[in-house]
């Protein structure tokens, strides 16, 4: 038997070979040790159980948010043979897994981005309400789509809704979800308001919403954000991002629109105590002007009483004075031909014709002499 | 108009002018004032 002999680096060609072509990729679930982030980028760590270790190496944009160790997590990884550093996992990807380092995940992404601002309440913007155009972000298969459109279409109608279909669980589901929000921010018109919702499920089924680039889209999102993840109890990171948080799928939609039946027992409610106030002040009005108008009779009729009175007398006066009066008596104007009144004796010469008016008509004179 | 019929240095034509004014005028106001008193008897209705 001949006896096959390599050169170390022959050797490791032929493991790496071997490797990629038995396990190109493989998926190990395990403890997480030694982790450590080196000049920012590159991460390394061992994966363990209680008898094994294995070396994992990879970028730190593969990171969910901030590891430590203690987690168990899952990797994703190609397995190779380094000429010199010995075997290690490559990483391609790493999810946090059970619910308890799920949570510690969690924990410690919340810790850092509460340190950087993101969850401050002065970030918060007001939602339009309600909005006209609403850009949806969920499974379309979902429970939690068809709740937010039910309910939303039952208490106000109209809205216009833009969605996009994506997956809200599994490892693919971050990179969907922060494609969705990016999306709707780039559309030429984008909606007023972007829902991200999803109904009930166990930590991992939720771990999506707390991963660091669903977050930091969230809390970046230029449209306003309604982010509506689980059940009431549930508390993930995207609401905690997002402009507001509601408890439910359907309570995102009730938070959004007012109700169409309460909108409208309040605006009879509204319109009742209206008619019900200008009936009212029309009343008073009336007896303001039939008041008025008395008021204005008393002061017109003592108005009116004074000027007959003044009139009656002036007409007395002018009465009194009429010319007419004194010819009466038995006195005559003198006028010459010509019309003129002679108002002395030396107007008056011999052989003159005058005319004499008296107040009942007028006689022709001749003057004979004038003494 | 009253003032100037009672004048002493009026003359006969002017004081009969003046008096047919007077009347003329007398007739308006009369006129008026019924006017306003059918107006105020409307106002009390």
């Amino acid at each position: 038997m001949n006896e096959l002999v390599f050169s170390p680096t022959d050797f490791v060609a032929i493991l790496n070979q071997t490797l990629e072509y038995a396990y190109p990729v493989v998926a190990i679930e395990g403890e997480i040790a030694n982790f450590r982030v080196s000049r920012g980028k590159w991460v390394y760590f061992d994966i363990k159980d209680e008898t094994s270790s294995l070396r994992c190496f990879g970028s730190v944009y593969m990171l969910p948010g901030p590891l430590e160790d203690g987690m168990v997590v899952r990797v994703t990884a190609n397995p190779r043979l380094h000429p010199l550093y010995n075997f290690s996992l490559n990483l391609q990807s790493i999810v946090p897994v059970g619910e308890g380092s799920l949570k510690r995940a969690a924990d410690l992404l919340r810790a850092k981005l509460e340190k950087e601002g993101l969850f401050d309440p002065a970030r918060k913007r007001l939602l339009p309400y309600p909005p006209e155009t609403i850009g949806l972000i969920t499974s379309k298969e979902s429970a939690a789509y068809a709740d937010f459109v039910k309910v939303l279409g039952q208490r106000w109608g109209g809205l216009h809704i833009t969605h996009c279909d994506v997956q809200v669980q599994g490892d693919v589901a971050p990179a969907d979800i922060v494609g969705a929000i990016e999306a709707m921010n780039q559309l030429p018109k984008p909606p007023e308001l972007l829902v991200v919702t999803r109904g009930g499920g166990s930590a991992e089924d939720l771990a999506a919403f707390n991963s660091e680039n669903v977050v930091r889209a969230i809390a970046t999102s230029r449209i306003p954000t309604l982010v509506a993840i689980g059940h009431e109890v549930d508390l993930s990171l995207a609401e905690l991002a997002a402009d507001k948080r509601a408890s439910t799928p359907s309570n995102a939609a009730e938070l959004i629109s007012p109700d169409r039946k309460h909108v409208l027992a309040v605006l009879h409610e509204q319109a009742t105590k209206l008619a019900e106030s200008v009936s009212v002040q029309l009343k008073d009005a009336r007896t303001s002007v039939a008041q008025a108008r008395t008021e204005l009779a008393v002061s017109l009729q003592r108005c009116y009483s004074l000027a007959q009175h003044v009139v009656a007398r002036q007409k007395a006066l002018l009465a009194a004075l009429n010319p007419e009066l004194v010819l009466r008596k038995g006195y005559a104007v003198i006028r010459t031909e010509g019309g003129s009144v002679i108002k002395s004796i030396k107007a008056l010469k011999p052989g003159m014709q005058v005319t004499l008016q008296l107040h009942d008509g007028s006689a022709r004179a001749h003057v004979d002499g004038a003494e | 108009m009253l003032d100037e019929l009672q004048s002493a240095d009026l003359d006969i034509d002017k004081a009969l002018e003046l008096h047919k004014q007077g009347e003329k005028l007398v007739a308006e106001l009369e006129k008026y004032l019924k006017n306003a008193e059918n107006q105020i008897s409307e106002l009390k209705k």
